[in-house]
């Protein structure tokens, strides 16, 4: 039985968490976002975000919290929209969507992002646009061996998704309707 | 096993070759070549047209030669992308790369690039209609394959030499970058590799689909 969750994964800076919003908005769903979920942790130690990232690289228990949120969700939940790197593994009964994005329009959306309160409260913003692209691949390079040696998966294997999106050359409106559209056709499958 | 850190992309003509070589090297911050880039720097000094030296190239093999003598010299090279035809020829120890898709999508994609990209424009590869295009990338593909045939004895778009192959025909370049650099990272820690088709989902990759 197909349940009404979406999961949302992608690259950083793809628009994860524009989309989830604008979807929660129309569905009238609730959501969850691993992304909000780590830089609140990270806020609460008084570390920026990508130095979070670095100390939890050897440290699995925050990944356990994480993933224990996300099975409880694959257990109980009915609705809702998730923007997580690993919820297409831990919710499989979800509608999976990969948001892609390169590198070069990612550095960009985040360069120009800073102003938004859940990145700039733990320092993630960027200064330049050089930094922002090295930080993102630093980014990408520890998701890929973190989730490598816990999982044994990639977050970025889009072979697992039900749906990729290029997200580079649309609003997120026009992503959220794609979404929509694809989610309504699964539904129906 | 110790794996070179060289990636070598061929394919058809339209495959998007290019912008998903510059994808890929950007993901691993790789170094960038490209045979194309070596030819059109061959036309501009010889102030050929592609068709030009297509035509030239059939009986004339120094033209050849010095694109190969450049891509032969990369086999020592480390952490590059190279965008090439004949790259797993010369360089048969990298991961070897074919994109693939189907010909009116190529033949579409060459005459809307044409439009707009001066680099292809300048050589004579923009063309006013689609049939002529369509004819063209025929001519190319076959003149190239009888070519390579006599020179090389192999067939340039002959899937069996190749790590994975990628259809391109649904999805855009970062979309076929991403499933790339997501799988040569898998062949990089394989101790023995079986050739791949990758299967990207149904997806909405262009926003105008061709």
């Amino acid at each position: 039985m197909k349940k009404d969750i979406i999961s949302l994964g992608g690259l950083p800076g793809s628009g994860k968490s524009t989309v989830k919003a604008l979807l929660a908005e129309e569905f009238g769903w609730s959501s969850f976002s691993t992304g909000d979920f780590m830089r609140q942790m990270a806020l609460d130690r008084g570390v920026s975000f990508d130095e979070f990232n670095a100390q939890i690289a050897n440290d699995k228990s925050i990944d356990e919290q994480i993933d224990a949120a996300l099975i409880r969700i694959e257990q109980t939940e009915n609705t809702l929209i998730i923007d997580s790197h690993l919820a297409f593994h831990f919710v499989p009964s979800s509608f999976k969507v990969f948001l892609n994005i390169s590198l070069d329009v990612s550095a960009k959306r985040i360069f120009s992002d800073g102003e938004k309160e859940t990145r700039k409260s733990v320092g993630d913003v960027m200064s330049s646009l050089e930094e922002a692209k090295a930080r993102i691949k630093a980014r990408i390079d520890n998701h890929n061996d973190r989730y490598m040696r816990f999982y044994s998966i990639s977050p970025y294997d889009i072979t697992k998704y039900d749906l990729v999106i290029d997200t580079e050359n649309q609003t997120p409106a026009e992503v959220a309707a794609l979404v929509s559209q694809g989610f309504n056709q699964w539904k129906s499958l | 096993m110790q794996r070179q850190h060289i990636i070598t992309i061929s394919g058809k003509p339209g495959s998007g070759k290019s912008s998903t070589a510059d994808k890929v090297a950007e993901l691993l911050g790789y170094t960038r070549h490209s045979s194309g880039d070596i030819v059109r720097q061959i036309l501009a000094k010889e102030s050929l047209s592609l068709a030009e030296y297509n035509e030239q190239a059939r009986s004339d093999h120094a033209l050849d030669d010095a694109v190969d003598g450049q891509l032969r010299q990369l086999r020592t090279a480390k952490e590059v992308v190279i965008d090439s035809r004949l790259g797993f020829y010369w360089i048969p120890e990298s991961f070897k790369v074919y994109l693939d898709l189907d010909i009116e999508v190529a033949t579409a994609r060459i005459y809307n690039d044409a439009a707009q990209n001066s680099s292809r424009s300048g050589t004579g590869e923009g063309s006013t209609s689609l049939a002529v295009v369509t004819e063209q990338v025929r001519t190319r593909v076959e003149g190239e394959r009888s070519r390579f045939r006599a020179m090389y004895h192999i067939d340039p778009y002959d899937l069996v030499h190749f790590d994975l192959i990628i259809d391109t025909s649904r999805h855009s370049p970062q979309t076929v970058a991403l499933t790339l650099y997501d799988t040569y990272r898998r062949w990089l820690n394989a101790e023995v590799w079986k050739q791949e088709r990758s299967a990207i989902p149904s997806g909405y990759s262009f926003k105008n689909q061709y």
